[in-house]
Formats: C-alpha cells, structure tokens, sequence
C-alpha cells in the first residue's frame, strides 16, 4: 500500500516511516514547513538557509537513508491562521492555548491527510503515540497509547471519526525505548536526536515574545496590577500575556502573611492578574465550548469518565453534562489549576471520547 | 527510433523525464571525452612542462569549440563553473558597488543575487500576462549611472523568447548581459548583448561548467581574484576534464538545435492533448516567441508541488516554478509578475523536453494528469 507519513524530521515519525517501509509499503515523507526560521535558526543554520530549517532537512535525509520520496508542503499561511494567531490572540484574553491541537485538527489531520489522498495513499501515517481501534462495524476508536507516559492522545480529540478510517500510528503499541531502539537499529541519522516537549514555533519557550511579535507592538498587554481575591493590590505585572493560572514563579509579589502565591486568574480584557493561596486553585468542574465527540455524541450524564485538563494531567473521574455547545465537567473530586484555553479531554477507560476547550473553573 | 537516445542511459519504460530545462541527460560522447581525460595522464593547464601543456592544449581546444557554437573567437570565452558563477563574473566585473542595474523582472534569480552582492541597485523591467518584455521600457529605465542591462535569451520557467538585439539597440551604449544557459543549444542566439552567459549541462556536458562570452573591448574586473587564469579573469585550476565535455557537447550543438522541430512537435502534441483532457488548464507564458521544448501551465486550483508529488510518484519527472523553489518555499516570482495571485503561481508546472525525449515518455504525462488532476479535486485538495 502506498502510504503517506508526516515527517516532523524528529526520532519518532521517522521511525515511524522506516517501520512502514520495512513492512513493504510505498513510503511517501511529506513535511510540513510552518514557519520561517527565527533570525537564531538561521544563524545556527550558518546563514544563506534557502529552503528549509534543520529539521525539514533530518526528514529528508531520513527519507533518502530509506531511499524513498519526500516532499515538503508549504502550510506557513495556514499555520500563522490556524495555530500561530490564534496562540497570541488566546493569551491577550487572559487564555493559556495549546496550539498543538489545533495544528492537528487544522493542519496534520485535515490539510494534509487531504493532500495524502491527493497522492493516492491509502492511509495517513503519523508518529503519535496513540492507537486506532477498528470495531469492525466500519467505525473506529481513537485508543490511549500503550506507554502511558508517552501517551498522546489528549492532542488528538479533535479526530474526525471519517478520518480514523485512514490513519495509522504505528507507535502506538511501543515504548519510547522501544523507538529509540529501532532508529539505531535501522542506522537512521537522527537515532540520538533529543525530545522536544516544547511547541515548535516557540524553541526557547519564551512565549511571551512570540505573543508580541504576532500581536505587534499596538496590542502587546500592558503592564497592570496583580491582586489579591479581596480585590486588594500586591503589585504590578509587565503584561498578562506572561501569567498561566497554576503559576508561582516570576510573580514579584508576597502575600502580607508569608503563603505562597499562585496565579488564580488571568483576566486579559481587565488586564488583572489575580493571585491566591494553593488552596483557591481546586475547582469542582469546568466549563467547555466548541466540543467534538468522535462518535457524534457525548457520554451519557450518569457515567463517570476520565477528565483530562491537560496534556500531562494524570485525569480525574467526572460527569459531564452537554447543554448546547457548553460542555459541563463536574471532577468527583477537586482539581487543581483549571486553565481556561486548554483542552478538556475524555476518556472511558482507554477511549477517547472527544471534549471541548476549557472557557472557566466551576465551583471552589 | 531517436538518435539520441543511443547509449545514453535513460530511465526506464515506467520513467518519464521531463525536465530538461532542470539538467539534460550528459551526451555520450561529452561523458567519455571527460573520462577518458580523468583517466589519462595528470595536468595542470598552469604547469609549465608537457603535462602541463598537454591540459592548456585540452582547454583551448574546448574553447574554440564552445566559441564556434556561440559564433565567437576562442579569446573571448571564459569558463566558468556555470552559468551562475558567470553571471556573478559578469556583474562583478563591470557594475560598480551602488551601480546601476536595468534587468528584466523575469531573470534567474542567480542575477539578482549577483547584483546583491555586488551591492547594485536593480530596475526591474516588467513583463505583460503573456510574459512579454518592451524594449523601450528598458530604454525608459536607464540612468546616466546605468551600468548594465540584463536579458535573458529566453526564460526558464515560462520559455519565452526576448528580443536581445531589439534590447541591446534600445539601450546601446550601455552593456547588454544575457543569460542564455536556456536558449543556447534550444534557439539560435540573437546577436546585439555585449555578454553572453551558457551552461554545460543544459546542452549534454556536465554540470560544473559554463561560460561567459564578452565582447572584444569589454574590460572585466577579474571576479575570483589570486590566479592568471582566463586570462586574469577567473582565477583557481580549471576543471579540464568538464571543459573538455563541455566542447565535446558544443560541437554537438548543431544537431541539437535539428532536432528541436521534432522536439517542438512533441511539446505542441502534448500541449493540445493536456488542453483537450485536463479542465481548467491553463498555459503560461508567449505562444508565439517560445522555445520549442518548453511547456509551463497551471492546472486551476490544484497546487503545483502536488502535481509534481504526484507525478513523480508515477515515475514522471518535471518541476513546479524553478528547480530552486520547488523546495516549496514561496510561490514562482516569475508567474507572479505575470500577474498571477499567490494561488495561481502555486499552480504552476513546467514541462521541458529534449532531443533524447519519447513520444511514449509524453504519452505517460498524458495518460496520467488527467486522472491526477480529477483526484485531487475529489479529495478535496483542489
């Protein structure tokens, strides 16, 4: 069969690849460019980078190790509306995104699984660690990945269940070793390449300069107060675009009484950030909008689910309730550190049920 | 059957290469002549002694060869490592930092760049939707300070043809640099540009080497400085055994440039049959002034570089805009100052064809574009 995979350049699609080309499939590599190199990338790049920052590069060099075709679309225009905007926009509001959902449900899992079918593949090959269940009924489950701590599946709610019937992660039974393992064994150049956890579009994780390079110098937050719950002024902060709810470092203030402080709120249009004990961070539920459910349909409101509220969230037993679009979580037991902009993500047992983005805490 | 197909080996009954315009198959005979000079005796064209001599003799040879096909006098070739380093031989050597450039909007991005560094200033001279250039528009752009024109013969992406000698009368006195790396071996060349840039492996040598033909009279500031060789012009050990190749396939030019009716034959064919099978197709570029090997169209609404992915995945070879940015990088500059939105210069594909091309490597494109064009709306892609 001929096979699409998306090549990030990393260990894992490209592992993933020479495990589809060793099973005798017709490998095609396609990557994809979202972005120009920074000025830094380019530089450690030793300048003159016509084409394509380094890992453009890896993928290729994967592709021509195993001696098959590799392609690279150009998605920059639709990854700066899709995901990167979008990113800047959430933090004005007070939000803390995660961009690399919405580059699945935009780009990985909609353009590109289009463009797979455009080359005439059969399915869509990625290097997620999650699995594809077929029920055998012409539908398919969307299945935790076996390495529960590698396990992503939380990025991927947001699957079409039409296009489950086409994509293959053959990670998905592995362990991260395991992977390792076999790009050594396969002699792939990027066997010893590190993990990257961070989002792709921000290499040194200083979000806060990316906000103000999309936003532009007009839009950037301004410095504002932080507060106390009773509404009380500890101090100022140079923009709410620098606060995430969970935070404790780089607030700059103490409490009268000697707690330590944690960001409880992050209010954009106000531009106040409110600050409070551990404590004030647990919340009953969550409420969510824009959900998706990969069998069309929510869990039923009397089954407890599993809760996810963020990547790496161990979950939480919960109920949920759909009333039109909102989606209503209620934890069996409190949670800490509720963020709106996140995803929430449900699972019975090892399915993923779909969810929603996290708009507000619930409860106290 | 085609002559020159022979024992040049081509791809395989499942392979279709049409990308001539990107590199041509090397030429049998230029292969052997460069062989048979790596496998013989060494030589420095510098050195003194026989051996030395022996590679000077190997070079001037070549030169008068590749001076013959462009209807020159030996002296004034200067070989190069190709068109590229020519173009920069040319630039550096007569525009001085923050001189000024008169170029049409279509040249190969090898002369901008050669303008960048050399800190010029360009005018770039548009072009009309056909692709088509105005003389007087090159006249309208000159400075008392301009101090060269650039045009090519004929351009890369689309094939068209430009009236150099109607250019170089428009702004005589001022020098007229054309890139002829595609006309040369296709068309012949028009006289009138005081420079004249080929490459090897567009006409059968191989690439890494080209040439640069100046006027006599025409004093060049040497480029690559710290050797006497080419006259002072262009210094460090020449590539005899690519040199020699190159004059091999120059005097194989002649009957390159017979064959293009055929070739033109087969590229009209397979124009008609695409317009005739494929909806929403749509070429590029002067129907009536274009090399006869050239086809660049655009399938509406579908992407360029997923054509060529497609394509290539059946074993047809071609390229989406030029071979350097179809690394998907933005979409051809060249389609765009046509007057093509961004979309539509991403839609854009070249086909080009040579002497050794078979009807039944054109049959292939044939058979296969339509059924990839009508899949790539049904997925959605288009």
């Amino acid at each position: 069969m001929r096979v699409v995979v998306a090549m990030s350049g990393g260990v894992d699609s490209s592992v993933a690849a020479a495990l589809m080309h060793e099973a005798g499939h017709e490998v095609v590599g396609l990557s994809m460019r979202l972005r120009d190199a920074t000025p830094d990338e380019q530089r450690a790049a030793g300048g003159g980078s016509c084409c394509s920052p380094d890992d453009l590069r890896d993928a290729r060099a994967v592709c021509d190790r195993l001696g098959v075709a590799h392609y690279v679309v150009d998605y920059r225009d639709a990854f700066r509306k899709a995901v990167i905007e979008p990113f800047a926009r959430a933090y004005l509001e007070g939000r803390t995104p995660n961009p690399c959902v919405l580059c699945n449900d935009h780009l990985k899992f909609a353009a590109l699984l289009t463009r797979a079918r455009a080359l005439g593949a059969d399915a869509l090959v990625t290097g997620h660690y999650a699995r594809v269940h077929d029920r055998g009924d012409g539908t398919f489950e969307l299945r935790k990945a076996r390495d529960g701590r590698k396990d992503q599946s939380y990025f991927l709610f947001g699957i079409e269940q039409k296009a489950l019937a086409r994509i293959w992660f053959p990670l998905g039974e592995m362990e991260k070793d395991d992977v390792r393992e076999h790009a050594r064994r396969l002699g792939l150049p990027v066997w010893d390449k590190h993990d990257s956890e961070d989002i792709c579009f921000v290499p040194d994780g200083d979000y806060a300069r990316v906000v103000e390079a999309v936003v532009g110098p007009e839009a950037v937050p301004k410095p504002g107060p932080i507060v106390d719950v009773a509404g009380q002024v500890l101090g100022t902060h140079d923009g709410v675009h620098h606060f995430t709810v969970g935070q404790r470092k780089g607030l700059g203030v103490s409490s009268p009484a000697g707690e330590r402080l944690y960001v409880l709120d992050v209010d954009g249009p106000r531009g106040t950030v409110t600050v409070g004990r551990v404590d004030r961070l647990l919340a009953a539920g969550l409420v969510a909008n824009r959900t998706h459910w990969i069998d069309g349909a929510p869990p039923p409101a009397d089954e407890v689910v599993e809760a996810r509220i963020r990547y790496r969230h161990q979950g939480a037993p919960a109920r949920v309730r759909v009333e039109g679009d909102q989606l209503r979580v209620d934890f069996v037991e409190p949670q800490r550190a509720v963020t709106p902009g996140q995803a929430v993500v449900l699972y019975r047992g090892e399915q993923v049920l779909g969810g929603g983005w996290i708009e507000a805490p619930t409860g106290g | 059957m085609n002559a020159w197909r022979g024992a040049c080996k081509l791809p395989g009954p499942m392979e279709a290469y049409l990308d001539h315009n990107a590199t041509a198959p090397c030429l049998p005979a230029a292969a052997r002549a460069a062989a048979d000079w790596l496998l013989g005796p060494p030589g420095n064209p510098s050195s003194a002694h026989a051996a030395g001599r022996r590679a000077r003799a190997a070079i001037e040879q070549a030169r008068g060869q590749v001076a013959a096909a462009l209807g020159a006098r030996p002296g004034e070739v200067v070989f190069t490592s190709g068109a590229t380093e020519a173009l920069h031989l040319a630039v550096a050597g007569l525009v001085p930092p923050g001189g000024h450039v008169v170029a049409s909007a279509v040249e190969h991005p090898a002369l901008f760049g050669a303008c960048r560094v050399a800190g010029a200033e360009v005018t770039r001279v548009p072009v009309d939707a056909l692709g088509r250039l105005d003389p007087a528009a090159f006249r309208a752009a000159l400075r008392p300070e301009t101090a060269l024109v650039a045009v090519m013969a004929a351009q890369n992406e689309i094939g068209n043809l430009y009236p150099v000698r109607a250019v170089a009368e428009a702004v005589g006195p001022v020098p007229v640099l054309s890139d002829a790396a595609q006309a040369f071996g296709k068309v012949a060349l028009e006289p009138g540009p005081a420079l004249v840039v080929v490459s090897g492996h567009k006409v059968g040598a191989p690439a890494g080497v080209g040439a640069l033909w100046v006027a006599p009279g025409l004093d060049l500031a040497p480029f690559v400085a710290g050797g006497p060789q080419e006259r002072g012009r262009r210094g460090g050990t020449e590539n005899t055994a690519g040199i020699v190749a190159f004059g091999v396939a120059a005097t194989a030019l002649p009957e390159r440039l017979a064959s293009m009716p055929r070739v033109e034959a087969l590229r009209d064919g397979l124009e008609a049959a695409l317009r005739a099978r494929v909806p929403g197709l749509r070429v590029h570029g002067d129907p009536a002034a274009r090399l006869p090997n050239t086809l660049s169209f655009r399938c509406v609404g579908v992407d360029g570089d997923l054509l060529l992915a497609a394509l290539d995945l059946e074993g047809v070879r071609l390229s989406s805009g030029s071979a350097c940015s179809s690394g998907s990088l933005a979409p051809s500059s060249v389609l765009r100052a046509l007057g093509l939105d961004d979309d539509a210069a991403r839609a854009g594909v070249r086909v080009s064809l040579g002497p050794e091309t078979t009807e039944a490597e054109v049959e292939r494109l044939i058979d296969l574009l339509p059924a990839i064009v009508a899949r790539a709306h049904l997925s959605g892609a288009a």
